[in-house]
């Protein structure tokens, strides 16, 4: 069997998110906080790894290669960075047990996530296809390497 | 390459202001049936055209541009070219045709109908065109940027077909004008309105609702549907009866399948909230089965108030609807995401559903509901029209209410924001 390529990988990493994301508020709703902060913990886990792969190995393949260092990476490492203060705020509102902070912090959290998904999918994603070229299958293996090491 | 700049979203005030109008217009579509429930007799009659028209044109048509300034950049990457004070010139101009088209259609004067087509013709052929330079400059496959370009496509047919009605209308040309309103409303709302609403749900459906992708076949039947929407109105043109017939039914099974595949999605949700979005989403999917049913009548009934029954779920269900439902959701996050964005001090913002209090968006989304199912029954029961109009007008006023207070909201926090001094972090 082949492997994935990263944009094929990386996509199926942000439904698994959307996923983990989804656990959390149905938990947390049904106030089963053992299982809510489970689902945080996975959900934080694999956000931030999944961060650090594009932000350690994707970005910097995709800027090399374009000279784009202003371009649509500067705008996807700033979204991260508002991803990390939402995650900080859920903490702090499953340390509380605040099922109300975390619906409206669970839904901020989604719709951010899916407008960024939307634009590294639909943009980034292929416009690095097409920047590494040849180098697509030893890019792809680095990135799956760096999200599964974390 | 065409590169992208995936910018941030940009500053929403201009968005603001194009959906607030939208919300008044279709407040003023309500209020125009509050003082002529006549206007459901027919489709014909003049309140009923400047009805549709207000509805469409001043109601639909603003909060869509607005949404659009914020969404194509997040689906493919390039801005719509900003043209400062002339965005709002363009809201002004499009809002003051709309009230001269209406007084065109009551007054039936030609030099009224020449002023109204000569601003809305310029305004919307403006917005047409750039929405067109912006999805036509990026070379992205995404199914996304496809179906918005099939959408503009019908905004062109629906513009081009305008042209010659205005034509029939003030200069007289000799043409068939049945066949042309039908195949100008047909352009309009299933092409441009039925179409963008179903490129956004392939989009905002699995993504926000967290839900399986739509199918593979139902996108070659999106496609196919815009091949249809072309082949009814050839047919109608050399009076193939039986073609017409056959492809309306077609039609109809392509908006009871959006129908059906909504409802599969939504009720399958694995968001983990049953709120107001979730509860709208549900109810567009079955005003979209409805809508189906009614369509499926009209083409097959010789009954005329079919046809107003379907027109008033379409316009005011379905495109009304979807409308209203987005609208709680773009504007809450767009002003969370700019205040966010200016937080440099990490201050405590409200929740997302504090910024239009969910209880209300209920109550409101209820009222809409009721206020449209009435409206479908004044069709067989012109005694409802007025009662019916008076709820929509309500439910509209309530809408405005609720946007007016989160935009003026976000004005004051963001001011605020502004003045706190960055959090050190320790």
């Amino acid at each position: 069997m082949s492997h994935p390529t990263f944009d094929q990988y990386l996509m199926a990493d942000h439904r698994a998110c959307d996923e983990h994301l989804g656990a959390l508020r149905r938990h947390a709703n049904a106030g089963d906080w053992g299982a809510a902060q489970q689902a945080f913990a996975t959900l934080q886990h694999d956000l931030l790894a999944h961060f650090a792969a594009e932000e350690e190995i994707l970005f910097p393949a995709f800027e090399t290669r374009t000279g784009m260092r202003n371009g649509p990476t500067r705008v996807m490492r700033m979204e991260h960075e508002e991803v990390r203060f939402l995650l900080e705020d859920l903490t702090e509102a499953l340390s509380t047990q605040d099922a109300e902070a975390i619906r409206g912090h669970g839904e901020a959290l989604l719709i951010l996530l899916q407008q960024h998904n939307m634009k590294e999918e639909n943009i980034l994603y292929p416009a690095s296809r097409d920047a590494v070229g040849g180098d697509l299958a030893s890019l792809s293996e680095q990135i799956i390497q760096r999200r599964e090491a974390a | 390459m065409q590169m992208v700049s995936t910018e941030a979203s940009p500053a929403p005030e201009l968005s603001f202001a194009y959906m607030l109008a939208g919300v008044c217009g279709m407040l003023g579509a309500a209020a125009m049936l509050v003082w002529q429930p006549e206007a459901l007799l027919t489709r014909w009659h003049p309140a009923a055209l400047a009805a549709v028209h207000i509805f469409a044109l001043g109601g639909l048509m603003p909060v869509m541009l607005g949404a659009l300034l914020q969404f194509v950049p997040v689906a493919c990457g390039l801005s719509l070219p900003r043209w400062g004070w002339g965005d709002q010139l363009l809201l002004a101009a499009l809002m003051l045709g709309v009230a001269t088209l209406a007084e065109a259609f009551l007054s039936g004067s030609t030099t009224w109908f020449l002023l109204a087509g000569s601003l809305l013709l310029t305004c919307l052929g403006l917005a047409g065109l750039r929405l067109a330079y912006a999805l036509w400059q990026q070379p992205t496959k995404a199914e996304l940027v496809a179906s918005m370009r099939r959408s503009t496509w019908a905004l062109g047919m629906t513009l081009t077909l305008a042209c010659v009605l205005l034509g029939i209308l003030t200069q007289g040309w000799d043409l068939p004008l049945v066949v042309l309103v039908d195949w100008h409303a047909q352009w309009g709302m299933a092409g441009w309105v039925g179409g963008l609403v179903a490129s956004v749900a392939g989009v905002v459906v699995p993504m926000f609702h967290v839900t399986d992708a739509y199918p593979r076949g139902w996108t070659r039947a999106m496609q196919m549907a815009s091949l249809l929407l072309l082949a009814v109105g050839v047919a109608a043109w050399w009076q193939m009866g039986d073609v017409v017939t056959g492809i309306r039914v077609l039609l109809c099974a392509t908006l009871a399948g959006f129908g059906v595949l909504t409802a599969l999605r939504v009720r399958k949700s694995r968001r983990g909230e049953h709120d107001a979005f979730h509860w709208g989403w549900l109810g567009l999917a079955v005003i979209s089965l409805i809508a189906a049913g009614l369509a499926l009548a009209a083409s097959l009934l010789a009954d005329p108030r079919w046809s107003v029954a379907f027109g008033v779920m379409m316009l005011a269900g379905f495109g009304g609807g979807a409308i209203n439902v987005m609208l709680y959701r773009i504007v809450p996050f767009l002003s969370w995401l700019h205040w966010q964005r200016h937080n440099a001090a990490r201050a405590r913002l409200p929740l997302l559903h504090q910024i239009i209090p969910e209880k209300w968006q209920r109550v409101q989304l209820a009222g809409d509901a009721l206020g449209i199912a009435l409206l479908t029954t004044a069709s067989f029961a012109p005694e409802l029209t007025r009662p019916a109009a008076l709820l929509l007008m309500a439910s509209k006023l309530m809408l405005a209410v609720l946007l007016a207070q989160a935009v003026r909201s976000y004005r004051s926090r963001l001011a605020l924001l502004k003045t706190l001094p960055p959090r050190v972090r320790t």
